[in-house]
């Protein structure tokens, strides 16, 4: 990075720190400190939920997927507006008139103690670890881009999100989001537009995209041509993402405190409900134009030669050893099948605008064909890797975006995209910070003294409020620091989420919906159910023949494991009678 | 399940008078992704 983009980078970063720890100075207690004294507006909550869901990796990764395998993960997000309004009619009004701080206060309320402690405890887990993960997956990408090490880009993250959300609390982290969504908002726009301003000058915005569309690569929505070609396996398809997204979007806006915490803090039910449904209003376009930028960037690197290989460190690696001429000669054909390629989309071009459709449909298959031939040379390059290293990261797609901004924006730019990556790193960590010392103050530590009938002031809770905040905040350092030796650890990490997720919706919907089903029903309902979602996860792995029928995408969990608990505590009850 | 204050109704027309009640702000995001699904389809198609 040269010299403006460093001082884009650094200003753009502190300017965003400093504004919201001026802004949230002054908390007096925790109603303050915790829930921003709920006083928060529409447009602050809903940016608020925005910023807390899109971390680092959704800017890093999401380009990179549409750039191979087309914008069908747009349907990943079709769930959420449906959840949205749920959540506004049924969840928001109970969660205001109880007054409570974090969604579990609820369950003890509607149930009992060890209902409220399970739900505490699995968000506690799963969100602890995942805090860890938000610092390490983009530390890594972004190490290389810094020079540092990864440890120190650990660290440096961390300690700057640590220093706003312990000064800060609630409010700080809503007042950045909200600063941090502008600048990537704006950040993704410049990159789409210099993208198209980087085509050759014979290819418009329309060319753009009939060579993606001829492709495959605009496909935002995948259906199943029948019944019998249904594949559950299949994570991003229409019914996945309206069933099971669905559900996933009910679980996490619903249930997770790192975002009902984002709009705990409404001024009144109306802020919360707004700022709620401006998130199912803008979510989904915003999701389509961050792939959108993806295949922008397909279409530049038609007419650009890319690398074999978007690891930089990896491809070095390869060259410098004594494999180094075979990867070489690959790249050499590789590059003659792009050639190829370029010539026949500029050939499809002119037979489009000539309307000649059998010409179309000949050079479609041509360029599809060759596009194939140098998919195969890439798979053949990344196994030639493996052999020369069996621990090479095998996945460069969370660096295409990355190495379309190093190297192709101009100056300054550079420093804005990098800061809009930090700014998401930073956004999602914080709010988890922030909802994990609350969760642990609310439901751990204050619920003790409830129990011990020990008397606190406010500003003893308040310090100790600090005191969690920063405690997580090395905890995730810490996590992060060890997270490349946890190997298959991190993708169980991903998963667990998914894993939890269904049973905790599961608990407040038996809540929600029913009066007679009491705690004990509901809790062994959950204990159970939790069983089932880890049993379908596991089995399939232990037993890959003859229990792969039961091997699901992940999305589905969410629903099986709603499903579940209602049906489990269902019965319990009727076993158990009201208890 | 709580029933809608009349108090909130009385807020949503003050942030949003666009929208004289919930329901007509439940069903506008819920049409937007109707219509977003119609377009990103017709989108595909019409470059497929």
């Amino acid at each position: 990075m040269r010299t403006l983009d460093w001082i884009v980078l650094v200003a753009t970063t502190l300017l965003i720190v400093i504004y919201g720890i001026w802004k949230s100075r002054g908390s007096k207690n925790i109603e303050a400190y915790l829930m921003g004294n709920r006083q928060m507006k529409w447009w602050t909550i809903g940016l608020s939920i925005m910023a807390t869901q899109a971390s680092a990796i959704t800017f890093l990764s999401t380009p990179g997927q549409a750039f191979d395998d087309g914008m069908r993960f747009v349907q990943f997000y079709f769930g959420l507006p449906i959840a949205m309004v749920l959540i506004a009619i049924f969840a928001i009004p109970i969660y205001r008139r109880l007054k409570v701080y974090t969604a579990y206060e609820y369950l003890e309320q509607r149930f009992d103690l060890k209902t409220r402690s399970l739900g505490a405890l699995l968000f506690l887990v799963s969100r602890g670890l995942a805090a860890g993960m938000t610092i390490y997956a983009p530390a890594i990408i972004m190490a290389v881009i810094l020079g540092w090490s990864i440890n120190l880009t650990c660290i440096a993250i961390g300690t700057v999100v640590i220093i706003y959300t312990v000064s800060g609390g609630t409010r700080a982290v809503s007042y950045t989001q909200q600063q941090q969504m502008v600048v990537i908002l704006a950040g993704m726009f410049i990159a789409a537009a210099v993208m198209i301003w980087k085509f050759p000058p014979d290819i418009s915005f329309m060319d753009s995209l009939h060579i993606a569309g001829k492709m495959g690569k605009l496909n935002p929505i995948t259906v199943p041509e029948s019944l019998e070609t249904f594949d559950p396996k299949d994570r991003y398809n229409l019914f996945s993402g309206l069933i099971g997204g669905t559900f996933l979007a009910l679980a996490y806006f619903g249930t997770d405190q790192s975002q009902v915490q984002r709009y705990l803090g409404g001024k009144s039910v109306a802020e919360s409900r707004i700022g709620l449904l401006l998130n199912g209003m803008i979510k989904v376009p915003m999701q389509f134009l961050i792939l959108f930028v993806g295949i922008l960037m397909f279409v530049f690197y038609q007419f650009e030669t890319p690398p074999l290989f978007f690891n930089e460190v990896e491809t070095q690696n390869i060259l410098q050893s004594d494999k180094g001429n075979e990867y070489r000669a690959m790249q050499e054909q590789f590059n003659e099948v792009h050639s190829n390629k370029q010539l026949a989309l500029r050939n499809m071009l002119t037979a489009i605008e000539g309307g000649n459709e059998d010409q179309v449909e000949e050079l479609q298959k041509r360029v599809i064909s060759l596009d194939t031939t140098a998919r195969g040379i890439r798979t053949r390059s990344i196994a030639l890797m493996e052999e020369n290293n069996a621990a090479v990261d095998k996945n460069d797609l969370d660096q295409v975006f990355l190495s379309f901004v190093m190297n192709h924006l101009p100056v300054g730019l550079v420093g804005l995209l990098i800061a809009v990556i930090l700014a998401a790193a930073m956004s999602s960590t914080a709010a988890e910070l922030n909802a994990l010392a609350t969760c642990t103050l609310i439901d751990v530590y204050k619920r003790r003294d409830q129990q011990l009938q020990l008397d606190r002031s406010e500003t003893h809770y308040l310090n100790a409020s600090r005191v969690f905040t920063f405690a997580w905040g090395i905890f995730a350092i810490l996590f992060s620091l060890f997270a490349d030796q946890l190997g298959n650890m991190i993708q169980a990490v991903n998963i667990i989420g998914s894993l939890f997720y269904g049973t905790i919706l599961g608990m407040f919907v038996v809540g929600f919906f029913t009066k007679g089903i009491g705690g004990t029903a509901t809790f062994w309902g959950a204990v159970l159910a939790e069983l089932l979602v880890v049993s379908l996860w596991i089995l399939p792995q232990w037993y890959p023949d003859s229990l792969s029928i039961l091997d699901i995408g992940f999305l589905w969990f969410n629903l099986i494991g709603c499903l579940a608990v209602m049906l489990f505590a269902i019965l319990f009850h009727v076993f158990l009678g009201r208890k | 399940m709580t029933k809608d204050d009349p108090q909130w109704q009385k807020d949503l027309q003050s942030l949003f008078p666009l929208f004289k009640t919930w329901k007509q702000l439940y069903r506008f995001v819920l049409v937007e992704l109707f219509a977003l699904i119609v377009l990103f389809y017709l989108f595909s198609r019409a470059f497929a």
